[in-house]
C-alpha cells in the first residue's frame, strides 16, 4: 500500500521521530523528518506536507509557535496537525481546539492512535 | 528485508569514473541499481542476471567473459546466512586481460584484486542493511513499548469503568488491551457476574462472530475454572490450542491464549484474558506483566470497594439501629426518619448536587431527630396539647442531636443540618433564629421535607392529612416557615415522586400477575 501524502515528524527526541517514521512508513505515508521547530517551519514552507506531527518542547522554535504560525497558512492550503505533549493538565485542550485541523495527543501516545488520526483525516481504510 | 541502495549509489558512480568496472546490484527480482547506463549493456542484460543468478545459486565469487568479449565478477550478498542478492562488477569494454583464462584464471593478479574489491565492498552493503534492518527491529520493539505504556496510562482511569458498568458488555479498558496487545479476543470475566466483558477484532472472525465469541470465552473461562493443576500460577498460557487436550475442542480453530488471575490475596475475582488465531507469534514478557499488572491493580480496586462497602453497610446499620431507638419511642413516627431521607435525596437528585454534599443531606436528614432519644416519653407520645415547659423540652431535640454527633468527626459536615432543621425562613424558628439564606441549605430541605412527612403521617392527637392538603399547608407556610424557592423545587420533586410510585406499583402489579 503507498499512500501519496507526506507527513512531516518534527521531534527533537530521534527515538519519538524513528517510531513514528517506521509506523508510518509501514503504514504507506511518505514520511519527511525535522529535528526541531526552526527546520521544520523551513520544510513546511518549502514542501508544503500534507500532516505534520510535533512535539510540544523543542529548541530554537516550539511546537505552539509553529501552530500559530501556520494556522494562517492552512487557510488557503489546510493540512491535519497532531500535536504531541508531555506536560500535564494545561490548557492545551481549549488552546488546541481553536486551531483548525488540529488534534492534540498526550505522552504516552499510542502510535495507532496517531495513524488511526492521520487515516481518518485521508479518509483511508485499512 | 529492506534492500536500500540509495546510501551505495554515489560511491559505486565515482568507482565506475575512475576504473574500467561497471557496478551492478541484483536480488530475486532481478536488477536493484546498475552503476552506469549504457546501450550495449541492454544487449548482454540477460547474459548478466543469468549469471547474477548463478552467483547466487552458488553462494562464492565467480568470474566468466560474456560474448567472449567482457569480463563480468560476482560476489553473493548474503543476510543471517542466506544469499539475498549479488554485486557484480563487469568491464565497461572489452578487456581481453580480465577474461578467465581456463588454464591460469585465479592466478591473474587484477582477478584477485577484484575478488577483494567486491568481496570488502559487499562486506559494506551487509553491515548496512544489518544495521538498518536492526534498528527497524528496535524501533518496532520501542513501537510496543510506546503502545504498552499508553495502554498502562489509561488503565487507572478506565480501570473503575470496569467494575462499575456490572451490565455492559463493552468497555474501553477491554478494546483498549485488544488493540494494544493485537490479539482477536480479549476479556474481562467476573465469576459473580453472568456476562464477561469482551471485545473482539473483526477481521480473522466471521462477521457475525458475537455468539461464537461469547461462547468460545465462557467454555474458555469454565475450562480453567475446573482445571485444578492451574490453581497455584496467577497466569496461564496455551500457545497452541491443539497441544492441549482440555482446550482442543473448544473452537473450530488454532488458537493461543493467555489468561491472568484478578486475584488480591486468597480472593480470587475473575479472569482476564487474551486469544490470538496468529500462531505465528507468541505472547511477550512484557504483555503477560503488563496483564498481570493490571490484573492487580483491578483486585485491589474490588478489595477495596468490597471492604468499603461492608465498613459503610456496618455503619448505615449502627445508624439505623440507633434511629428506630429513637422512632420506638413513639409508634407514630416509625418509618418517618428513613422516608424524610428518602424524598431528601430526591430532592438532591433534582437540585444535581455534587455527591459528597447528597450524602450529608441523605445522613442528616435520617439522623435529624436523634436528639429526641433525650426527650421523655411521657412528653413525646403525650395526647393532647403539650405546656410550655413540655414543648421547649422538645425544642432541645436538635440541640441534644447536635450534642450527641459533635464526637463524630466523619459526620462534621452534617451536624449543622441536624442543628438548624427547626429554623423559619422569617428567623422565628429555634434553636438561634437563623434567617433565610443563612439558615443552612441542607438544613432548609430537611425542614420541607420533615414537615410534608409530619403533616401526611398520624398523630396521637390527630389523623393523617392527604397528599393534597399537606402541599396546601407547605405552600401557605412558604415564605414564612419554609423557603419559598425549595418549596417549588419540593412540589415539583413531590410531582414525580408520585408519578414513580405510580409506576412502581403498576410494575409490582404486574409481577404478581405473572
Amino acid at each position: 500500500l503507498k499512500i501519496n501524502k507526506h507527513v512531516l515528524v518534527i521531534d527533537d527526541d530521534v527515538h519519538i521521530r524513528r517510531v513514528i517514521e517506521l509506523k508510518l512508513k509501514n503504514a504507506g505515508y511518505q514520511v519527511i523528518i525535522a529535528e526541531n521547530g526552526e527546520d521544520g517551519m523551513k520544510m513546511i514552507n518549502a514542501q508544503r506536507p500534507d500532516a505534520i506531527i510535533t512535539d510540544v518542547e523543542m529548541p530554537k522554535m516550539g511546537g505552539k509557535e509553529i501552530i500559530r504560525r501556520t494556522n494562517k497558512l492552512k487557510k488557503e492550503h489546510p493540512f491535519l496537525t497532531i500535536i504531541i505533549s508531555c506536560s500535564i493538565g494545561f490548557e492545551e485542550h481549549q488552546w488546541v481546539a481553536d486551531m483548525q485541523d488540529t488534534h492534540f495527543m498526550e505522552k504516552p501516545f499510542s502510535l495507532n492512535k496517531v495513524l488511526e488520526c492521520i487515516d481518518q483525516y485521508f479518509g483511508v481504510i485499512r | 528485508m529492506n534492500m536500500e541502495i540509495e546510501y551505495f549509489k554515489e560511491l559505486f558512480c565515482s568507482l565506475t569514473q575512475i576504473s574500467p568496472l561497471t557496478f551492478a546490484v541484483w536480488n530475486d527480482d532481478g536488477l536493484l541499481f546498475s552503476s552506469r547506463r549504457d546501450v550495449t549493456d541492454i544487449s548482454i542484460h540477460k547474459q548478466i542476471e543469468d549469471f547474477s543468478i548463478n552467483v547466487m545459486r552458488e553462494g562464492v565469487f565467480r568470474h566468466a567473459s560474456i560474448n567472449g568479449q567482457k569480463a563480468v565478477f560476482g560476489v553473493p550478498i548474503r543476510n543471517d546466512e542466506q544469499t539475498i542478492g549479488s554485486l557484480l562488477a563487469y568491464s565497461k569494454d572489452s578487456n581481453k586481460k580480465l577474461i578467465p583464462n581456463e588454464i591460469a584464471s585465479t592466478k591473474i593478479p587484477d582477478v584477485n584484486e577484484i575478488k577483494t574489491l567486491l568481496t570488502r565492498l559487499v562486506l559494506i552493503i551487509e553491515d548496512k542493511w544489518k544495521s538498518i534492518q536492526e534498528r527497524e527491529q528496535i524501533t518496532e520493539e520501542l513501537s510496543r513499548s510506546f503502545e504498552d505504556l499508553h495502554l498502562y496510562s489509561q488503565v487507572a482511569s478506565q480501570i473503575k469503568t470496569l467494575i462499575n458498568s456490572n451490565y455492559l458488555h463493552h468497555n474501553d479498558l477491554v478494546l483498549n488491551i485488544l488493540k494494544t496487545m493485537r490479539v482477536d479476543i480479549s476479556f474481562v470475566n467476573f465469576f459473580e457476574h453472568e456476562e464477561s466483558k469482551i471485545a473482539f477484532n473483526n477481521d480473522n472472525l466471521p462477521i457475525d462472530a458475537n455468539n461464537i465469541v461469547e461462547s468460545l470465552v465462557k467454555s474458555l473461562v469454565s475450562a480453567l475454572s475446573t482445571d485444578n493443576t492451574r490453581q497455584k500460577k496467577n497466569y496461564f498460557i496455551v500457545e497452541d490450542s491443539r497441544t492441549c487436550k482440555i482446550f482442543d475442542k473448544l473452537h473450530f480453530a488454532q488458537f493461543r491464549f493467555l489468561a491472568v488471575k484478578i486475584m488480591h490475596g486468597n480472593k480470587f475475582y475473575g479472569w482476564m484474558g487474551l486469544v490470538s488465531f496468529n500462531l505465528k507469534e507468541s505472547f511477550r514478557r512484557s504483555e503477560l506483566r503488563l496483564l498481570i499488572s493490571m490484573a492487580e491493580q483491578l483486585a485491589m480496586l474490588i478489595t477495596n470497594t468490597n471492604l468499603y462497602k461492608q465498613l459503610e453497610e456496618f455503619v448505615v446499620n449502627i445508624i439505623k439501629t440507633m434511629v428506630s431507638a429513637v422512632e420506638a419511642k413513639d409508634k407514630y413516627t416509625k418509618g418517618h426518619s428513613e422516608r424524610v431521607s428518602q424524598m431528601c435525596i430526591y430532592m438532591a437528585e433534582y437540585l444535581k448536587m455534587e455527591e459528597v454534599d447528597k450524602k450529608n443531606l441523605e445522613w442528616a436528614a435520617i439522623l435529624h431527630d436523634v436528639g429526641k432519644i433525650g426527650v421523655p416519653e411521657s412528653i413525646l407520645c403525650k395526647e393532647g396539647p403539650l405546656d410550655d415547659y413540655e414543648y421547649g423540652v422538645i425544642k432541645e431535640h436538635p440541640k441534644k442531636g447536635s450534642e450527641i454527633l459533635k464526637h463524630i468527626s466523619q459526620l462534621s459536615d452534617v451536624i449543622s443540618s441536624i442543628l438548624h432543621h427547626h429554623e423559619r425562613y422569617d428567623g422565628k424558628g429555634y434553636p438561634d433564629g437563623l434567617k433565610g439564606e443563612d439558615i443552612p441549605l441542607n438544613a432548609r430541605i430537611i425542614a420541607i421535607v420533615d414537615t410534608y412527612d409530619a403533616l401526611t403521617s398520624k398523630r396521637s392527637y390527630r389523623s393523617e392529612a392527604t397528599a393534597e392538603k399537606a402541599l396546601s399547608i407547605i405552600d401557605e407556610v412558604a415564605g414564612t416557615q419554609l423557603d419559598p424557592n425549595l418549596v417549588s423545587v419540593f412540589k415539583k420533586v413531590h410531582k414525580e415522586m408520585k408519578v414513580l410510585e405510580k409506576a412502581e406499583q403498576h410494575s409490582m402489579k404486574e409481577i404478581s400477575r405473572w
